[in-house]
């Protein structure tokens, strides 16, 4: 146990993060109204937004710039949330996800991946602890292909228009025909909601 | 105005700045120089990768086409802690490159071993031209043996050796299958990887160059014996002497191969 925690603090400090869908729609309560966040980690820096599909807040789309400031590569996820529970103390959504790198080098690679989650959220609109669960697959043209796997867990507060949160996940990278990476990820996020 | 525009042309400036590769080494002593380098792994992870070279007076490569093999470092020892076999090796010829993997622990993040392998091959930097494409060994020490041998299975590597170790016993068959050029080194006072558990996990293993090494103990093969004299487990030899039979076994067996 003595060991214990520092390796998982040190796995967790020092994974590396990317391979993951929207920071901003891995939540179990949609937004109803649109939403403008930063955020920022051990391993990255972003911004992005989300738009309610329609004033009922049945769904929403979003859109999250990247930087990994560690591993220096670029990354932009598109989001597309799905609230497929009434908002209650247990609030279930759905996401989609298309995602997009750059990573430079000698050569240069462009990547692609697509991902689906669920999120549940615990609590109300003012606060809520959520879990969330995603799949992905993603490809790279300098030729590595990788199948990101996450768990997500975050705490999520409201004051009015002003919206906080902290945010992370853990998992790996099954690499097919090789093996995996461990990776992890904590943001906080800070926002405003309309 | 003029603040986010800073911003961006310095985001724009950080994210077209590719790995590193120096041009030139560290002397570490005569005729041995040391570079830090990054590699990429899994697509978008930037790996740490220090290489210990055999060199001229000014810090530049003395070999081309030569000999490189791949360190993967035992389960938390720091990869620093193996610099004097790769010195030992440079010394020689040998182009020696150790992955920095997370939490000292390779076996969460067995790409890197590969990415280190691929920095060998392409020689970026100083790099350029030194080691032989089809010339690349990996060799792992401990648990880093289990993950040595794993990357010997994904190809890319001309011989795999295991110091005071073996490979996942579900590897096995895909090694022998593989045919490759194979070590193993056990030192017969090794009280974490004991001899007959070595030598039966080994036993399955074709083919194998089995070199026992006398009075060699497990953290013999780092720099510092301390872990086993502590835990009162006593070397045979001294250290000096157990680093000199290492290296000259792994390299006798490097140099035997094209």
């Amino acid at each position: 146990m003595r060991r214990a925690l520092p390796l998982a603090a040190a796995l967790l400090l020092g994974a590396p993060a990317g391979a993951e869908t929207g920071w901003l729609t891995s939540r179990g309560r949609v937004s109803a109204e649109p939403r403008a966040e930063v955020f920022g980690g051990l391993h990255s820096v972003g911004a992005g937004g989300a738009l309610p599909v329609s004033a009922g807040g049945a769904g929403a789309f979003g859109l999250e710039l990247a930087f990994d400031f560690v591993n220096r590569f670029a990354e932009a996820r598109l989001t597309r949330a799905w609230q497929l529970t009434a908002p209650r103390f247990a609030t279930l959504s759905a996401t989609g996800a298309l995602n997009g790198f750059f990573v430079p080098g000698s050569p240069a690679a462009l990547g692609a991946g697509a991902h689906a989650g669920l999120n549940l959220a615990l609590g109300g609109r003012a606060f809520s602890f959520d879990l969330s669960v995603d799949a992905g697959a993603e490809g790279f043209s300098t030729g590595p292909s990788r199948v990101p796997l996450r768990l997500g867990a975050g705490l999520n507060a409201r004051f009015g228009h002003f919206v906080l949160a902290a945010l992370g996940r853990a998992g790996a990278d099954v690499v097919p025909g090789h093996f995996f990476s461990v990776r992890a990820e904590a943001v906080l996020a800070a926002g405003w909601a309309w | 105005m003029a603040r986010p525009l800073a911003l961006a042309l310095s985001t724009l400036a950080l994210v077209a700045c590719g790995p590193a590769a120096p041009a030139r080494g560290t002397l570490l002593e005569d005729g041995v120089a040391e570079a830090w380098f990054e590699a990429r792994a899994n697509a978008t992870d930037l790996v740490q990768v220090q290489v210990v070279f055999p060199s001229d007076a000014e810090g530049f490569p003395r070999v081309r086409a030569g000999r490189g093999l791949v360190f993967i470092q035992g389960g938390l020892v720091a990869e620093e802690r193996y610099v004097w076999l790769a010195r030992a090796l440079a010394a020689r010829g040998v182009v020696v490159a150790l992955p920095r993997h997370l939490a000292d622990l390779a076996f969460f993040s067995i790409e890197n071993g590969r990415a280190a392998g691929g920095l060998l091959r392409d020689g970026p930097g100083l790099l350029a031209g030194a080691v032989g494409a089809d010339r690349i060994a990996v060799a792992g020490h401990s648990l880093g043996a289990v993950v040595a041998g794993k990357l010997m299975l994904g190809r890319g590597f001309s011989s795999v050796s295991y110091l005071a170790g073996y490979p996942d016993a579900a590897d096995v068959s895909g090694l022998n299958a593989q045919r490759g050029p194979a070590l193993a080194l056990a030192g017969t006072a090794d009280c974490t990887a004991k001899l007959p558990v070595v030598l039966e996990s080994l036993s399955g293993l074709e083919p194998l160059q089995l070199v026992q090494l006398e009075g060699v103990t497990h953290y013999q093969f780092t720099d510092s014996d301390a872990a086993d004299v502590s835990s009162g487990c006593t070397p045979g030899v001294a250290l000096d002497t157990a680093h000199a039979r290492i290296a000259d076994a792994l390299f006798s067996f490097l140099e035997a191969r094209p």
